[in-house]
């Protein structure tokens, strides 16, 4: 093959080159043995440097769910059931929901599973829990556009508020990270709880 | 064993991870997101400084990463190392179209707080390896690398042809490696 990457290798690994010349150089090198030793020579350069100034851990916060995310998510708990596995399953969901889903990226790198919330008040909605099995996040789905529905957790003697769910469309959600192992999560409506679920973090 | 960035890999059990990435096992998504998510948020947000950017980054580049399954290849040395430049890279683009901008108003809420190396060895090394450079070589690496700047921007600064800064970036990239795989090899 012609025309081979030479410096590009180096400047592709310092993230100075822009598509489409990544991309150009990512394909010459694929089929290019000397060129992809010299990016991959160049890239452990480069992860070496940012080794000297690495920050920070993330700490837990909530996101907003996308509306085209809440509806994948929604398809994916009818439709697979209990327990979705696999990365690969998730990664189905990725035309519907979109690559630069933060949330779908979160539930790809993850197993999780599902929960049905039990109804305490008789009008309570439906509503549904995914949660990652080591707790990395956890995922509440009403199936009414309730903007008044608060997420409680409890773990041991602690109850938090994590705040009001979103709503998106027909219905309404919240997402968050690193909430660790609860016992359980209630939802509240007017300081009332209308529906309990208990999240599962088994190996199912 | 030996990666071609001289950088020892095997101690961390990355061979099997390659492994299982390349089978395109549903588990090594996970388990290299488990094994370098820290060290790929701690790049991210050094140049996106917004907590929240810098986990969406991560995460972003992880999955497209995964979408493109012949994009790392074991000729191409540690993956590791791969992850970590797709995630800065992914980065550097956000930063520089804009449409992570920062927040001014959020900024210092939400900045990453910093972390120390533990690993004084390495970082001896590093800073071997850096000193040893010519200084324009070791002037241009700081611009592009610590500052995040484009090579159109270096130029600039420095008042040189863009050829030029492109071939002192090559070159200090080259040297470094020469440096510490030669290092890494005692």
């Amino acid at each position: 093959m012609n025309d081979h990457i030479g410096e590009d290798a180096e400047l592709f690994a310092l993230g100075m080159l822009e598509e489409p010349e990544r991309t150009r150089v990512e394909a010459h090198a694929s089929g290019c043995a000397p060129c992809l030793q010299r990016l991959g020579e160049a890239e452990a350069v480069v992860a070496r440097l940012a080794l000297w100034q690495p920050p920070a851990k993330a700490a837990p916060r909530h996101v907003s769910v996308p509306r085209a995310w809440m509806a994948a998510a929604a398809v994916c708990a009818v439709a697979i059931g209990v327990t979705i596995a696999s990365v690969l399953q998730a990664r189905n969901l990725t035309a519907r929901a979109g690559a630069n889903d933060a949330i779908l990226a979160a539930i790809a790198t993850s197993h999780f599973n599902h929960t049905q919330f039990t109804k305490v008040a008789r009008d309570a909605p439906a509503a549904k829990l995914l949660n990652a099995r080591r707790g990395q996040w956890l995922y509440v789905i009403v199936d009414t556009p309730l903007a008044n529905v608060r997420v409680v957790v409890r773990h041991g003697d602690q109850t938090v508020d994590l705040g009001p769910t979103q709503v998106h469309g027909r219905t309404s959600t919240l997402f968050v990270r690193d909430p660790g192992a609860l016992a359980r999560v209630l939802l509240e409506r007017d300081g009332s709880v209308i529906e309990t679920a208990t999240p599962s973090y088994r190996d199912e | 064993m030996l990666a071609s960035g001289g950088v020892i890999i095997d101690s961390t059990g990355e061979t099997q991870l390659i492994e299982d990435f390349l089978a395109r096992k549903a588990s090594a998504l996970e388990s290299a997101y488990a094994r370098y998510g820290d060290l790929l948020y701690a790049a991210a947000a050094r140049v996106l400084r917004v907590r929240a950017d810098a986990e969406d980054c991560v995460h972003d580049a992880l999955l497209r990463v995964w979408q493109r399954p012949n994009s790392f290849r074991k000729e191409r040395g540690s993956l590791r190392a791969f992850l970590l430049v797709c995630v800065r890279n992914e980065a550097l683009s956000r930063m520089r179209s804009g449409a992570r901008r920062l927040e001014i108003a959020g900024t210092i809420r939400d900045e990453p707080e910093e972390i120390e190396i533990t690993d004084h060895v390495e970082l001896r090394r590093l800073k071997g390896a850096m000193d040893a450079l010519p200084p324009e070589q070791r002037q241009a690496l700081e611009l592009a690398f610590f500052g995040n700047k484009t090579h159109v921007q270096i130029a600039d600064e420095l008042g040189l042809p863009l050829g030029t800064v492109k071939s002192r970036l090559s070159l200090a990239i080259r040297k470094l490696h020469a440096s510490l795989a030669l290092e890494g090899a005692r």
